[in-house]
């Protein structure tokens, strides 16, 4: 079942390849709004100084030090910018989900993908909000976890007890985050599917699945490998691009870009496959 | 010795065993010195035999300290710093500087305070603590109580010796600063009442503050030591005696021509040892950490054998080297005579040169602290400016350009790094200021670390390198195993160089002025060769371009202003757009300076030399036209941050 789906997903996501290029899109936006407000706020920053030039092949520490010294105030105007756009982001990344799980779960034309997640939108806004604390409060679990076991730790006669501690948090943390995420997908599909408000669909996802943990996960960890893979390709790559001329900073980004435009393929095919988990897992039940 | 001549020591028959451990040492200290003459003053020469319970983390000690007076006058009364007592409670002085610091600390272990307590301090057998006191010669706290002053019934006279017996009871805290335990790991510095300097008539001692640290009298230390047999010791000194019973061990080490004794003790401890330079290093390491161990040691190699090549070898025949465990990092990355602690996690990567650093900085303090031993309460420059100074010359020779850090690009060399702790603070406190009176950490270290290694930094580029070098041998020759003052330091400086350099350090060292030269304009206008009138006598001729000449020609104009306080010398170079380069020197003293070409050439940027203590590297340079490349890299990598966080945020 969990081949079928990964299958079945893969599928989907390369007929549904608009929305791929409409979620590349929207995050191409983030990275020029922000790059412009970075590019806007080092050409004040560094003025006419021969800094905007030999950074291009040199990123002397010493230029940056200076810079969140003497221009610490107008950075943190500049941080606060990227929070404001990060809200503005998460917002506008819970329609456009809402949208592409509308466009695996039904062969209809984009335009009533568009309509259907509009629709669910708040409820997506609702589930990103509450799925985002839960991250939070697991990672401030793993951390308290982490530093609980390290104070005792510290009279152990072993450091080995200290690597398995941090080993152990980290474990803990990590699953922690992937059983909200997968829940948040699935509760997603479902709210598309059925109309369900926020803590129904939730609730129901939990359910789905830790009762069905050993086909939700195993899917969960085969599209995450996918994706790191993604990145491994891509790190591989970036490694051998020198970017100390204006070619090679334009390639580096263009290979960026590239990689983004994988994981946004990557997305749609998680949604479709794990769609269509979830449909084989109910109609399997009856 | 001369120790005939006081009461205290005619009543040596009435002392308990642990004074006949001390004649013992003071006959084998004899019979050395009959070998080979001393190469320090020994005025403060100490026996102690101390216990340590584990479990309550108590030291039980005696001790017999020999005094003498070294001064031309005589002493009616004697001083000891208490060091532990600044963690007996939440009103010692260094409590009161620590603030929300400690408030955090004391939360998290309240039942973690230390003290020492002296039980009797007895001179000729009569106990003196009927007329001891606590003194506070730095503040007006009156709980500060790191600081006994006792009353003698007969003054030491000039050039006697007296012995001091003192029965103390110390209690490490749970470790705060330095000092104390965590888990099975201890670490007892400044643990024993330990004798003021007198100088000139009066006593320099201190209270122990959040920013200070230590000053002493030479001498030589034979300590045993009591501890649990599962208890793996490193000390000061060097192991001459080991015995065990069923549950204890009794170890006696001995240190000539030091001023202070620390030992360290873990069950967990595992020794690494290794000859370099025919030194004994001996690395007392956690298991787990052998990649950390190695680290440790090749960087203590490394430094030894500079040291060696630039300063004079290390006079002592081991190092101990002590790397706290878990949980015990507030221990980490101190010296003491012949033991430095150093500090890492198991994690550090390679290119995370922490253990290196801190190896290097404390094996340094072995020669500025250690042997040249300045007054570290009022005049902590000395020594962390100029350790601070060769721990970045020794980073950078032995791990290039990128020393101190060499991750994902970013690389960060000794300069850069001292850059960026004076940078916390630059404005607030001159160098030359007691380290208790600066207005808070931040400045105390940003003055005497960032501030003063940029300074020499700054001098040896002066002067050049290899006869500053020369320059700081001579200085350590001169007052190694004394007390040099600040004065001291550059007089030495001065004589070694041939040159009055007062025009240097009396801004840089007096003043908390910052040094931030600038270029702020540079222009190329086009000159109109012809036009208006010139005048031939009295009379004025319309003046008309000469047929033919299409050559244009500049005039540029360069102006580099002097933004701080401090002025120093220095070039500015300015780069045409023919390629040709025009290097200028300009005395600096002026709050600005113009310079102007005329010509052909336009200039395309102008800079004016960064001199390691220049507070923005930014404003140093300036082009004619705005740049862009180096903004597309920096702003493009950011917004694809900025995306990939957006995509992750998001779930994409």
């Amino acid at each position: 079942m969990i081949h079928r789906a990964y299958r079945s997903g893969l599928k989907i996501a390369l007929r549904r390849w608009p929305v791929v290029i409409i979620l590349f899109l929207a995050s191409l936006a983030a990275a020029l709004s922000f790059g412009a407000a970075a590019w806007s706020w080092l050409s004040l920053a560094l003025d006419k100084s021969l800094a905007t030039r030999s950074l291009l092949n040199d990123l002397s520490v010493q230029v940056f030090i200076d810079l969140f010294i003497h221009h610490g105030e107008s950075f943190l105007m500049l941080l606060a910018g990227g929070i404001v756009m990060t809200v503005g982001f998460i917002s506008l990344g819970a329609w456009l989900n809402a949208i592409t799980v509308a466009a695996v779960c039904e062969e209809e034309p984009l335009s009533a993908s568009v309509a259907r997640g509009s629709r669910t939108y708040p409820t997506y806004l609702g589930l990103a909000v509450v799925v985002n604390l839960l991250h939070a409060a697991a990672i401030t679990a793993s951390a308290l976890l982490d530093r609980t076991l390290m104070h005792w730790a510290a009279e152990s006669t072993s450091e080995i007890t200290g690597y398995a501690v941090a080993a152990l948090s980290a474990i803990f943390g990590g699953l922690a985050v992937l059983f909200f995420a997968t829940a948040h997908d699935h509760a997603r599909i479902r709210v598309t599917n059925t109309d369900a408000g926020v803590i129904r669909a939730l609730g129901w996802a939990f359910a789905f699945v830790l009762r069905r943990q050993r086909r939700t996960f195993p899917l969960a960890v085969l599209l995450l490998a996918t994706s790191i893979a993604s990145w491994v390709i891509y790190q591989t790559v970036a490694w051998f691009i020198p970017a100390r001329s204006a070619l090679g900073v334009a390639s580096s980004l263009l290979w960026g870009e590239v990689l983004l435009l994988v994981r946004m393929f990557i997305r749609v095919w998680w949604f479709a496959a794990e769609t269509h988990l979830q449909r084989a897992t109910e109609r399997s039940a009856f | 010795m001369a120790c005939d001549t006081h009461p205290g020591l005619r009543v040596r028959r009435q002392l308990l065993p642990v004074a006949a451990a001390a004649a013992l040492g003071l006959v084998l200290l004899s019979r050395a010195a009959l070998a080979e003459p001393a190469v320090s003053p020994r005025i403060a020469n100490y026996t102690i035999a101390a216990r340590y319970d584990a479990k309550t983390h108590v030291v039980d000690g005696r001790q017999v300290l020999h005094w003498r007076n070294a001064t031309s006058q005589a002493a009616s009364e004697l001083y000891f710093h208490l060091y532990l007592n600044a963690f007996a409670n939440s009103r010692s002085s260094f409590m009161r500087d620590a603030d929300e610091m400690w408030a955090r600390w004391e939360k998290k272990h309240p039942d973690g305070w230390g003290y020492i307590k002296v039980n009797s301090l007895r001179v000729g057998g009569i106990d003196l603590m009927e007329r001891a006191s606590f003194a506070h010669p730095d503040d007006d706290n009156i709980d500060d109580r790191t600081v006994l002053r006792v009353s003698l019934e007969e003054p030491v006279a000039p050039g006697d010796t007296v012995a001091i017996e003192i029965d103390f009871e110390a209690k490490l805290p749970k470790i705060v600063a330095r000092s104390g335990y965590a888990g099975p790991f201890t670490m007892a510095a400044q643990w024993f009442p330990k004798i003021g300097v007198y100088e000139d008539g009066r006593w320099n001692c201190h209270q122990y503050h959040l920013t200070t640290e230590f000053f002493a009298d030479f001498g030589v230390y034979d300590v045993t030591l009591t501890v649990p047999r599962d208890r793996v010791v490193g000390a000061t000194g060097v192991l001459v005696e080991k015995r065990q019973d069923e549950t204890t061990q009794t170890l006696r080490f001995v240190a000539e021509d030091v001023h202070d004794f620390a030992w360290a003790a873990d069950r967990r401890f595992r020794v690494i040892e290794r000859t370099s330079d025919g030194v004994n290093l001996r690395l007392l390491s956690h298991p787990g950490r052998s990649r950390q161990a190695e680290r440790y040691l090749q960087a203590a190699q490394v430094a030894l054998a500079r040291y060696r090549q630039t300063i004079g070898p290390y006079p002592y025949p081991q190092l101990t080297i002590i790397e706290p465990g878990p949980g015990a990092y507030r221990a980490a990355g101190m010296e003491y005579p012949t033991l430095i602690t150093v500090g890492s996690a198991w994690w550090m990567p390679r290119g995370f040169r922490l253990p290196e650093m801190v190896t290097v900085h404390e094996l340094g303090h072995q020669y500025w602290y250690g042997v040249v031993a300045n007054n570290e309460f009022e005049e902590a420059w000395l020594d962390e400016g100029i350790n601070s100074f060769l721990e970045g010359r020794i980073m950078d020779g032995a791990y290039g350009r990128g020393s101190y850090l060499d991750l994902m690009g970013l690389q960060v060399d000794s300069v850069t790094m001292h850059r960026l702790q004076y940078a916390r603070a630059p404005q607030y406190d001159p160098i030359v200021k007691p380290a208790w009176q600066f207005l808070d950490r931040s400045s105390y270290s940003a003055v005497s670390y960032g501030k003063m290694a940029l300074a020499l930094d700054t001098l040896s580029g002066i002067v050049g390198d290899e006869v500053f070098y020369q320059a700081l041998q001579s200085y350590f020759d001169r007052w190694r195993f004394r007390h040099p003052r600040g004065e001291d330091f550059v007089r030495s400086i001065e004589e070694s160089l041939g040159q009055d350099l007062g025009w240097y350090f009396d801004q840089l060292l007096s003043g908390s002025e910052v040094l931030d030269y600038a270029v702020t304009r540079v222009r190329a206008e086009q000159l109109h060769g012809a036009g208006g009138y010139r005048f031939a006598g009295q009379e004025p001729e319309e003046e008309v371009a000469p047929q033919g000449s299409s050559e244009r020609r500049y005039r540029n104009e360069v102006l580099v202003e002097r933004l701080g306080g401090v002025a120093l010398p220095v070039d500015v170079q300015i780069t045409f757009d023919d390629g040709s380069v025009s290097t200028e020197h300009w005395n600096g003293q002026e709050r600005w300076k113009r310079f102007e070409y005329t010509g052909r050439e336009r200039v395309e940027w102008a800079v004016v030399e960064a001199l390691p203590l220049d507070v923005n590297v930014i404003n140093n340079s300036r082009m004619r036209g705005a740049g862009t490349r180096g903004l597309v890299r920096v702003a493009g990598r950011w917004g694809f941050w900025f995306q990939n966080l957006m995509s992750m945020l998001t779930g994409w």
